[in-house]
């Protein structure tokens, strides 16, 4: 008996070990992954997350005025009836954060600092530099000053975000699961508030202006000295946005201003070496703040298409307006379609467009008179400025001791207690060199870095897309332009009465470059010295003298991010390194230029267009030397007759494009890489100066190689970097087979998603283009340290809209992801699959009451019913 | 009548139902709680199963069995209406690395049924031979 006691006891204690083992390896996280018991077993966890929302669904709202229908078609994009604005808004937040909310909440965090609340400290020096960067600090003064507002118009715009944060709020206080994202961060969303969704626009200000160019040029300019800076870094075949204000040609260069510049004086080579010295070390400790080389990276993807054709190029007399934006692609995407409808018979609000999760007014779309679209246009409109600091609380301007001022923050952090937090300005803006390491500057004449950046100021951007969506004719679009400052955009326009229009819009600085230094370019394209007053803004260019351009002559107006105006244009507005070489400017030209009665087909081939026009300029030499060669090896001879049979079009399914590619990369970097190493120049020339050079200079000295007792010559260089190719290519695919060596195969595109989290990603997969092509591909070279190497292209057109005015029925659009951000939703890459054959949706635009919604379009619905007290 | 007498006439009345009684019991209350958020419950479910058992050993097996089935059955019913076998496949690619295998995820997860059932259905056994012991009884 007492044998069995104890071995009972023995067993049952083991047992019970066990039992204690297990729910502790159960209940504890691991890493990023939450506690397994509660995420994996039945009863919750993954088990809880819906596929997709309910077929039909009603939710009473007190605060609803009346009732909201909402139907979301075969993509889940929602269709949103009510009887106000209001009322819509309200039941566009609920939608938004019943597909988006985990990246909307995340956006927000990034832009307002409070990432170390979920993530704890390892986020903080993200939050910090974040929060330096007073996109929270300016967002809340931009809500401050709407709240206050008397002005009607003001008053509408804030009681409309009040109700779309209300919408945001109802589902996260009502919902039921929480998208997988949360449960595998473990934490909750917060609260939305409106300055989350105000804070949106500095997101966008940041990604698309936000800059560290005046470096990067100054280390250029000192580099190679001003001859060759212009000689090599100038802006050939630029094809002026605007057509009003002349053309530049083979005498007139954009950088032509920079000529009355003297060279570099020894004394002040010496400076600025000093101030370079200083700048590399700023840039290369800012590039470890997480985010931060992402963002710099990302200035790579930062591109776009739009163009509009008018009565005589259009087959039906009425106006086609095309836009793609061209944005690094993450999974959620970054837009989110929605079609919004006011059924009040006193009202024709009737918008459908392509909305930031987190916004309730369309970023680019049209309602039932007018369209708008947008790229991006590189204005210059962030200065840097370095200054003799004294101590911790001085600094050196205009000869006085000044005092810095600070903007105090606490900073919430997870599982321990905030933490302060303050921004330091000078008179010019934040200083950034407190995030460096102050190793680095010590002894330096000059020790602090601070910038001016047009996002630090009270801007009304939701002002002017309210005044877009309400817009029936040319004057009211142009009265609500006044007020988009930021980020800058080359805004397209068409509209039902036939009119055609762009107008690059935003707010650009006007400098007092007065006192700059003789070898100083002025206009903020190098840093300035704060500490002697150099670069002060004095003005902006005032709204009615930035370029525009209606109703042309041709007919038909482009920009993909090319020059703004031609050199009649008396302000300087972008910065030279930020203009678009210019290969998808001139490629939309041509083809819109050589034909007439273009239909929405044909404006969809021209969006998904691959011809390489600089394989067009560039395969006829490198044909011609390959053919030169008397005895040439198989390879050599099975790769010129796929060149000498080649249509120039970037195929993934064909071998030419990849031979022509990792050739020009490689025939680009043989050409200029010993100048530039040896001059520790930042930035290679681009493919136009090497098409330039190419066409009219073929003993140009940057053809030889330095390194070399003997002269190159422009013929040796390209058959070199030929043979380079095809021994790359070789090795690569293992293979002497020519034909194998498919663009597709090299030339992916991935799709991360905003985790990073791999599982959740798509692709790769094989894709047609490059980044100089209509329908881009962005992504690092393929060819690095003499090898090829894969490289996954993420980014491209974030979305294609197609707005046809002669039956806005007909209008299309796509998103490269889906509606949902959910993982397991089929709307989660349902688009993305369409966006990657090359396919549209319809956007309903005709259903402008419930009733003309028909059923079979209907997903599932939503009916808000207002009251319920 | 005092309540020690009280569980040695359930138990006898257990006893005799003791071969499928042990099993529907473990069985349901493990089908039950997988509607709950609390996962720690199937080990009462088992544990529940087990006390029919004089041998822990049977109590395990017994255990293990009843909870096993009752996830497997819920897993089922939830992949055959829901689209939760991706969740798993992007789970497991999450956790291991590898998509595709979500399936192997969900046969490890009624395997841990399994084990829980088994500790419970054990544990529940073995508390009711010490409470025969307690009593002078055995089970041989």
């Amino acid at each position: 008996m007492v044998r069995k006691l104890t071995k009972t006891i023995i067993q049952m204690s083991v047992v019970l070990v066990c039992i204690i083992a297990l729910f502790i390896a159960f209940s504890i996280p691991f890493g990023i992954i939450p506690p397994l018991g509660r995420f994996l077993f039945p009863g919750g966890g993954l088990w809880d997350i819906p596929e997709d929302v309910v077929s039909k669904d009603t939710i009473t709202v007190t605060s609803l005025s009346a009732d909201v229908t909402v139907f979301r078609d075969e993509w889940g994009i929602p269709h949103i009836y009510g009887e106000s604005e209001k009322d819509i808004l309200f039941a566009l937040g609920y939608v938004q954060a019943q597909d988006r909310l985990f990246q909307m909440d995340m956006a927000r965090r990034v832009t307002r600092g409070l990432l170390s609340e979920v993530i704890g400290e390892d986020a903080m020096d993200v939050d910090k530099f974040s929060l330096n960067k007073l996109k929270e600090y300016w967002a809340q003064q931009t809500l401050d000053e709407l709240k206050a507002s008397q002005d009607p118009i003001d008053q509408i715009i804030y009681q409309e975000i009040v109700a779309y944060s209300e919408g945001v709020n109802y589902y996260i206080t009502n919902m039921k699961f929480l998208p997988l994202e949360y449960l595998f961060l473990n934490f909750k969303p917060r609260i939305w508030e409106p300055i989350d969704t105000l804070s949106f626009i500095k997101y966008m200000s940041e990604d698309l202006s936000w800059s560290y160019e005046d470096f990067t040029n100054l280390k250029i300019y000192d580099s190679l000295g001003l001859d060759a800076y212009l000689e090599l870094f100038d802006l050939p075949y630029q094809i002026p946005v605007t057509v009003d204000y002349g053309e530049y040609n083979s005498s007139l260069s954009p950088l032509a201003a920079f000529r009355d510049h003297k060279e570099i004086t020894q004394i002040q080579k010496s400076i600025i070496h000093d101030l370079t010295d200083l700048f590399s070390s700023f840039i290369t400790d800012i590039e470890k703040i997480p985010g931060e080389k992402r963002l710099m990276e990302e200035k790579e993807f930062v591109g776009s298409n739009n163009w509009v054709i008018g009565e005589n190029k259009s087959e039906s007399s009425l106006p086609i307006l095309c836009n793609d934006m061209h944005l690094g692609h993450d999974l959620p995407g970054i837009w989110y379609e929605a079609h919004l409808v006011n059924i009040d018979p006193l009202s024709d609000f009737n918008v459908y467009g392509f909305f930031l999760a987190g916004v309730p007014f369309p970023i680019v779309g049209h309602n039932q008179y007018i369209g708008w679209g947008m790229t991006n246009t590189g204005f210059d409109v962030i200065d840097w400025y370095y200054y003799k600091g004294i101590n911790e609380s001085h600094y050196w301007y205009k000869g006085k001791e000044t005092a810095y001022t600070f903007i105090e923050y606490e900073v919430p952090v997870k599982n321990q207690d905030s933490v302060l937090f303050n921004v330091k300005n000078t008179v010019h803006g934040p200083v950034m060199t407190d995030f460096v390491e102050s190793t680095s500057r010590s002894g330096r004449e000059y020790d602090v870095i601070a910038c001016k950046w047009i996002a630090h100021n009270v801007s009304y951007e939701s002002r002017a897309i309210y005044g877009w969506i309400h817009a029936k004719n040319r004057d009211d679009f142009d009265e609500a332009s006044r007020y988009f400052h930021t980020p800058a955009q080359n805004i397209v326009y068409a509209d039902i009465h036939g009119h055609i229009g762009i107008r690059p819009t935003g707010k650009v600085p006007i400098r007092d470059d007065s006192n700059i230094p003789s070898w100083h370019f002025g206009n903020g394209t190098l840093p300035y010295n704060g500490s002697a007053g150099n670069g002060e803004w004095i003005d902006y260019v005032p709204f009615d003298f930035l370029p525009n351009t209606e109703n042309p002559d041709q007919n038909f107006l482009v920009s993909a991010n090319q020059i703004s105006a031609g050199p009649d244009y008396p302000y300087h507005l972008q910065h030279p390194l930020e203009i678009n070489r210019g290969y998808r400017a001139r490629r939309i030209n041509n083809l819109i230029a050589s034909e007439e009665d273009f239909t929405v087909e044909d404006m969809k081939s021209i969006q998904l267009d691959v011809y390489s026009l600089k394989a067009g300029n560039f395969t006829p030499y490198l044909v011609d030397v390959v053919n030169s060669i008397s005895n040439r090896d198989t390879i050599q001879q099975s790769a010129l007759d796929f060149l000498l049979d080649w249509d120039f079009v970037m195929d993934k399914e064909e071998a030419t494009p990849t031979i022509f590619y990792l050739w020009i990369e490689i025939f680009q970097e043989e050409t200029f890489n010993d100048e530039m190493n040896d001059k520790d120049c930042p930035r290679i020339p681009s493919h136009t100066i090497l098409e330039i050079l190419t066409k009219t200079n073929e003993s140009s000295i940057w053809f030889d190689n330095i390194n070399t007792p003997h002269i190159e010559l422009r013929d040796e260089i390209i058959l070199r970097s030929f043979n380079m190719a095809l021994n790359g290519l070789k090795d690569y695919f293992e293979t002497d087979d020519v034909s194998q060596w498919k663009w597709g195969d090299i030339n992916t595109k991935y799709i991360p998603h905003l985790t990073g989290l791999s599982a959740l990603a798509y692709g790769p997969v094989g894709v047609d283009g490059t980044e100089d092509t209509v329908n881009p591909v962005y992504r690092k070279d393929i060819w690095r340290n003499n090898e090829v190497e894969l490289s996954l292209g993420s980014g491209g057109a974030s979305e294609r809209m197609i707005v046809d005015f002669n039956n806005l029925n007909n209008s299309l659009s796509v998103i490269p992801s889906g509606e949902r951000g959910i993982t397991i939703s089929k709307h989660y890459v349902d688009q993305l699959e369409m966006y990657l054959r090359g396919e549209y949706h319809v956007q309903y635009f005709s259903a402008d009451t419930v009733e003309k919604f028909q059923e079979k379009w209907i997903e599932s619905r939503i009916y808000f019913k207002a009251g319920g007290n | 009548m005092n309540v020690k007498e009280t569980f040695s006439q359930v138990l006898s009345f257990l006893d005799k139902r003791a071969s499928y009684m042990g099993f529907i019991f473990c069985f349901v209350f493990a089908l039950i709680f997988v509607f709950t958020p609390l996962w720690q419950l199937s080990i009462l479910a088992s544990f529940i199963g087990g006390l029919f058992y004089k041998k822990m050993n049977k109590g395990a097996l017994i255990g293990s069995v009843g909870v096993a089935l009752a996830w497997a059955i819920y897993i089922v019913i939830e992949i055959s209406s829901t689209n939760v076998s991706t969740l798993f496949d992007q789970v497991g690619g999450i956790i291991i690395g590898l998509t595709g295998f979500g399936w192997i995820f969900i046969l490890v997860l009624i395997l841990l049924g399994a084990i829980f059932g088994s500790l419970g259905g054990s544990f529940g056994s073995g508390i009711r031979i010490l409470f025969e012991i307690k009593q002078g009884k055995t089970s041989e």
